[in-house]
């Protein structure tokens, strides 16, 4: 009867331990070399697995993760008044992609240290990641009144926008930031066009979407974002096929379908 | 009746002591400046979050008890909770999640469904098993109480609970399952029991100074206390 019913209760104490463990959260990072390569951005959807597939391997920790997150565990446990022990040990869960636990340890450290912008934006950032655009937006509102604005703050501003449906508040912001990003962050475009897609714009979408195409032809988001732009205006299918064959051949059908018409597209946040 | 025959004074009030020392200490000191706000967003994330896992009641039920422990309780938590508990048959912890909104004068609640009729209900049941589940019962509560002893502390709240559900208003799986949530510190959720506990047993002194050492452990919600009359 034990083993059988452990799981089911762990989580009444464990509480969002348990609850990280369980939130399959696409959370769109920093482009971290050991995750992703090349021109891919934060997350990768080739493998034929769920999109999250990367950051489900990231929480397969190895042994010296294993030990520098205990260590934390234990700095924190030994100074529950240290903001910087909080902070560094939600900085490890949010590398092992344990977002609630991370959200919980930045809302601590925020408490005992909240002028300190850095902890406040990672603490928002965890909650848009969590998918809790009003509370992330608040955070960051905050960080902004408080003088802390900044590209980064601004952009993800944005995704909190768009994930209320804000589209075209969102698309202004993106817009501000492509102009003064040098490198044309290609986030920011994608997360533009998707902007314009839910705005009603989806010639200024597709525009977007066939350059990062062009630029990234492997990369499942943007052709994903390309094939509902293109049905959208009701392109042709052998203008769309191609883009559809390749998707498929990158992700597999049943993710493929998922991304074209069955979950609304993620927006990309970053740190 | 006399609770105290099943011994819910001396067990409640003995590990209540013991665990106030081992938690003593273990506050975090926040920072002076306003931390208001951030409270505020906290206890809304863990709403939302608990709102997007509608469809998985464990998961709902670790955000609501984690927002339980903020500093300030929410109708939303407490309704959250007593509609999850009575969805999944534990009409003792629902009525009880009730029960604790009222210490805290929080009216803004519609559990919708009939609060009195089930606690009526529940106070017409047997408060102790028939005949025929007398031994499964009994086996039921020595396992638990060896888990506690053993300090497996989920298993033990797991097998409490389970028992609950066919016995609702059992005194000593009441009093068994507050020792857990003591020993282990989680005194929202002690005291949220006890108040349950104490409107099935309002005349109970015993139960009421548990009650009340339960909010006392909460140092944040004291302003609430006086809600709760002390017996001699």
């Amino acid at each position: 009867m034990r083993s059988r019913l452990i799981p089911k209760w762990a989580f009444c104490l464990i509480g969002l331990a348990w609850a990280s463990a369980q939130s399959a959260v696409l959370a769109p990072d920093r482009l971290d070399e050991d995750q992703i390569s090349g021109w891919y951005l934060g997350f990768d959807g080739r493998m034929p697995e769920p999109i999250v597939t990367p950051f489900m391997k990231a929480r397969q920790i190895d042994g010296a993760v294993r030990k520098l997150l205990d260590e934390r565990e234990d700095a924190a446990r030994a100074a529950p008044e240290d903001p910087v022990a909080q902070a560094r040990l939600a900085d490890m869960y949010l590398r092992v992609n344990r977002l609630d636990e991370a959200a919980q340890a930045y809302w601590r450290a925020a408490r005992l240290d909240p002028e300190n912008p850095d902890v406040l934006e990672s603490f928002g950032f965890v909650l848009l990641a969590l998918g809790d655009p009003e509370n992330g937006l608040v955070v960051y509102r905050r960080l902004q009144a408080a003088k802390k604005d900044g590209p980064r703050i601004r952009f993800n501003i944005a995704a909190a926008l768009a994930q209320l449906g804000r589209h075209d508040e969102a698309a202004v912001l993106w817009q501000a930031y492509l102009i003064e990003d040098d490198s044309a962050e290609p986030r920011a475009a994608y997360n533009l066009a998707l902007s314009h897609l839910h705005a009603g714009r989806p010639r200024d979408a597709i525009r977007l979407l066939e350059l990062l195409v062009h630029h990234q032809p492997d990369q499942p988001y943007f052709l994903a974002g390309l094939i509902r732009a293109l049905k959208s205006v009701a392109a042709p299918a052998e203008s769309i096929g191609p883009f559809g064959e390749r998707l498929k051949s990158l992700v597999g059908s049943d993710q493929a379908r998922r991304l074209t018409v069955e979950i609304p597209l993620p927006v990309f946040l970053i740190r | 009746m006399d609770v105290r025959k099943y011994g819910i004074a001396m067990r409640g009030w003995g590990i209540c002591c013991c665990c106030c020392a081992i938690i003593a200490g273990q506050g975090v000191v926040v920072a002076e400046t306003d931390a208001v706000w951030l409270d505020q967003v906290w206890e809304a994330h863990l709403l939302v979050r608990a709102q997007q896992e509608a469809g998985n009641p464990l998961l709902q039920e670790a955000f609501y008890r984690e927002a339980l422990r903020q500093e300030s309780v929410s109708p939303a938590v407490m309704e959250g909770l007593a509609r999850l508990y009575r969805a999944q048959g534990e009409t003792t912890l629902a009525l009880a999640a009730l029960a604790y909104a009222r210490l805290y004068e929080l009216s803004d609640i519609h559990p919708e469904w009939d609060e009195a009729a089930q606690r009526q209900a529940l106070l017409d049941g047997p408060m102790q098993p028939p005949d025929d589940e007398r031994e499964a019962y009994q086996q039921g509560l020595d396992t638990a109480a060896t888990l506690i002893k053993e300090s497996r502390f989920l298993e033990a709240e797991q097998n409490l609970r389970a028992l609950l559900r066919s016995h609702p208003r059992d005194p000593q799986l009441l009093l068994d399952l507050g020792t857990v949530y003591a020993l282990t510190g989680d005194w929202p959720m002690f005291t949220m029991l006890y108040a349950g506990f104490a409107e099935l047993y309002p005349d109970n002194a015993d139960i009421a100074n548990n009650l009340r050492f339960g909010l006392e452990q909460m140092p944040h919600q004291q302003e609430s206390s006086h809600a709760i009359t002390p017996h001699p």
